[in-house]
């Protein structure tokens, strides 16, 4: 058995997690390999060193300040009260209905601009450049062609 | 081990809780505190962090008490939460410092709980300068390992126990406290080598 495998047996050694055989079975090897036993010597040194000493008490005023929260948690406004439990659902509500307004409006600009082309007056579409437009302009050619212009 | 009492004890005061019980509150609060503080403090070597982290844990009793399902004792879900905040204390912490590019030296936050006894001013520098080191040391450990190894050493939790409160396997637990052993014995060593502690074995 590697020495790795024993530091780590050494370890349940040290938390008496060992039967009485494994304990007898890790006594010998640490008896015979002196890296083992080294290992199990600075552990316990370390445990030893770092031993807490008693209980620390905290301060005899942390019920008051604990308290002191809670009632300022439970006196915040009525309105925000309230609020709280429903604000995460209107919030999602909004959203859907912001997604849901912004989707319709997109897919019918798409839908407007499929559709045959229609005689509509420059005058109808604010397009007033066009019935002002220059016989020998491209906006006049353009107006012509899609009938933009009357 | 655990503080977990009887069960039919922990669940009536648990749903007096609910009902906004103050006494009720107060007997959890006299009932745990110590346990708590004392894994905070262990955990954050900082005697008013402890105090912060035990404060946002009863906090989040009295908010989530309703939520508590019995599928452990008490004192499990108690020290769960506890371990939870205080690491959840010391990441902040620490961004916060590294944002701030501020390094807190071994044993800065530390605060001595009581009064030392009356001993000569080099025994007392040594002491100190020995606790920074071993504080140090601590704080070095990743934050699974700081947390199983507190709760192993300073609370006397068995693995299984620590499993149910890190919600992680016994397997793990051996596994984390091991390397934790391992990281403060090298870190430690030359305290060791040094003779500088009383030997019990």
């Amino acid at each position: 058995m590697g020495c790795k495998n024993n530091k780590t047996i050494i370890s349940r050694y040290l938390d008496g997690l060992l039967n009485e055989d494994e304990k007898k079975s890790i006594e010998d090897h640490m008896n015979a390999c002196p890296e083992c036993r080294n290992f199990y010597e600075e552990i316990k040194a370390v445990m030893v060193m770092i031993e807490a000493p008693d209980q620390v008490l905290p301060s005899p005023y942390l019920y008051s300040k604990i308290r002191n929260n809670i009632e300022a948690m439970e006196n915040r406004p009525a309105a925000l009260k309230w609020l709280r439990p429903v604000l995460v659902p209107i919030l999602v509500a909004l959203t859907f209905l912001i997604f849901g307004i912004g989707s319709t409006l997109f897919f019918q600009s798409l839908g407007d601009r499929s559709q045959p082309q229609t005689q509509r007056s420059g005058s109808d579409l604010n397009l007033q450049v066009f019935n002002d437009a220059p016989q020998s302009s491209l906006a006049l050619a353009y107006a012509q062609i899609t009938g933009v212009r009357k | 081990m655990l503080d977990d009492h009887d069960g039919t004890d922990d669940r009536e005061l648990l749903r007096r809780i609910v009902q906004k019980d103050e006494k009720a509150f107060r007997q959890l609060f006299e009932r745990y505190q110590n346990r708590i503080f004392n894994i905070a403090y262990r955990y954050t070597g900082s005697f008013h962090d402890a105090e912060e982290i035990t404060q946002d844990v009863f906090l989040k009793v009295y908010k989530s008490a309703h939520t508590f399902r019995h599928d452990s004792g008490l004192g499990t879900w108690l020290y769960r939460i506890t371990m939870n905040t205080a690491m959840n204390f010391k990441r902040k912490k620490r961004i916060a410092a590294e944002s701030l590019d501020q390094i807190t030296e071994p044993g800065q936050n530390r605060e001595e709980p009581a009064a030392a006894s009356a001993q000569n001013p080099e025994e007392i520098y040594k002491r100190k300068k020995r606790q920074e080191l071993i504080r140090a040391a601590l704080d070095s450990l990743p934050s699974n390992q700081r947390a199983a190894f507190v709760l192993a050493k300073y609370e006397g939790m068995t693995y299984l126990e620590i499993s149910k409160v890190l919600s992680v396997s016994v397997a793990a637990v051996e596994s984390l406290i091991y390397r934790a052993r391992q990281s403060l014995v090298v870190k430690l060593r030359p305290l060791v080598n040094r003779g500088e502690l009383d030997r019990k074995f």
